[in-house]
């Protein structure tokens, strides 16, 4: 039996040529796995259970088109947008009342991600971004071995379907317009507030996530630094110094700026402060220790 | 490292970065917590045929 995965991408490419390629065959787990060139998804907006569904549509779209809207070597493209993988196992769990999706959709994705990302790495294309199966379109059926539709059952479901589903939504209300108001056109916004908003954008890509983040804290704690050091640092050539030296190796490390830099000018240090509240130091404290050794594990897997 | 454990790592930065602008002046504060809104959606999350 086949469960059959349409991934529906917030993307596009642009195929040369689709009939020169290929699917591509290997083995998951117990799964024996076909992924498939992407496809021109077939996307209409059709009623199910009295509710508008976008995903209950998505197949390859019949005939695939090319357009002239892009020419490569003056030959038109395919624009596709639909990923296709199948998994083929002796059986699947299709019961009804307790429907689960069989494949998992964690290996589904996870196995898509993997895909995008040998993909974006072959194409050097920033613009291929993994996938978030709580936050796009997908759909499954389940056919035969050679492909073709299951009949209908009361005790057992043949295809599954999930719309887009984000929990991450742009409420607005009175309180935040007047909040951004407040704030004004002018806002300086310190560079570590884009940087950890882009490192929560960039999940499920962990590495970058990581990444991103770790880079605020450094602009963070040298903004914030030099401001207390502005106000305490006598003479204030000596925080000049102390923070240019033409060589990164002779300047403080971050540890170092966290850590005793931050004791000398705001008397405050992770060491010695005592846990309140959700935000407590005590979190802060471990915080910085479980960055210090997501970093290293990271800097080994790279 | 899983996607929970590195979504709990960037609330634990965001912890340190409204820790550390508690430190600084008053009135600078660029990170706050998200505004809490109860939200229904209205599509059952597997419909099946």
């Amino acid at each position: 039996m086949i469960a059959s995965y349409k991934l529906f991408l917030p993307y596009v490419f642009h195929v040369l040529k689709p009939e020169e390629l290929t699917p591509y065959h290997t083995t998951v787990d117990r799964f024996e796995v076909t992924l498939y060139p992407p496809f021109q998804a077939k996307v209409e907006t059709v009623s199910f259970g009295g509710r508008k569904q976008v995903a209950h549509s998505l197949l390859p779209a019949s005939p695939q088109v090319p357009s002239d809207d892009i020419k490569v070597f003056d030959q038109d493209t395919l624009e596709v947008n639909l990923l296709k993988i199948d998994f083929k196992a002796a059986d699947f769990d299709r019961r009804r009342g307790h429907e689960q999706e069989d494949p998992p959709l964690a290996l589904v994705f996870s196995v898509a991600n993997r895909w995008l990302a040998v993909l974006r790495t072959v194409l050097q294309s920033p613009r291929i971004r993994p996938i978030d199966a709580a936050e796009w379109f997908w759909r499954l059926d389940y056919l035969t071995d050679a492909g073709e539709e299951l009949p209908s059952s009361l005790e057992l479901f043949k295809m599954a379907t999930a719309r887009r589903f984000s929990p991450s939504l742009n409420i607005l209300d009175k309180a935040e317009w007047d909040a951004a108001v407040n704030f004004s056109l002018d806002a300086d916004i310190p560079i570590y507030i884009p940087l950890i908003l882009d490192a929560e954008a960039t999940l499920p890509d962990i590495g970058t996530a990581i990444t991103l983040a770790s880079t605020a804290l450094e602009t963070l704690i040298e903004s914030h630094l030099g401001r207390l050091a502005a106000a305490k640092c006598a003479p204030p050539e000596l925080w000049s110094w102390i923070t240019k030296r033409g060589f990164f190796l002779k300047e403080p490390s971050t540890e170092e700026q966290f850590d005793r830099l931050l004791k000398i000018f705001s008397g405050k240090s992770l060491e010695d402060e005592q846990p309140s509240g959700r935000h407590s130091r005590t979190s802060v404290k471990r915080g910085i220790v479980l960055f210090t050794e997501a970093e290293q594990r990271l800097a080994r897997s790279w | 490292m899983t996607v929970d454990v590195a979504m709990r790592l960037l609330e634990t930065t965001k912890d340190i970065i409204k820790w550390i602008e508690g430190l600084t002046a008053e009135g600078d504060r660029w990170l706050f917590d998200a505004p809490v809104f109860e939200i229904a959606f209205a599509t059952p999350p597997l419909p099946t045929v």
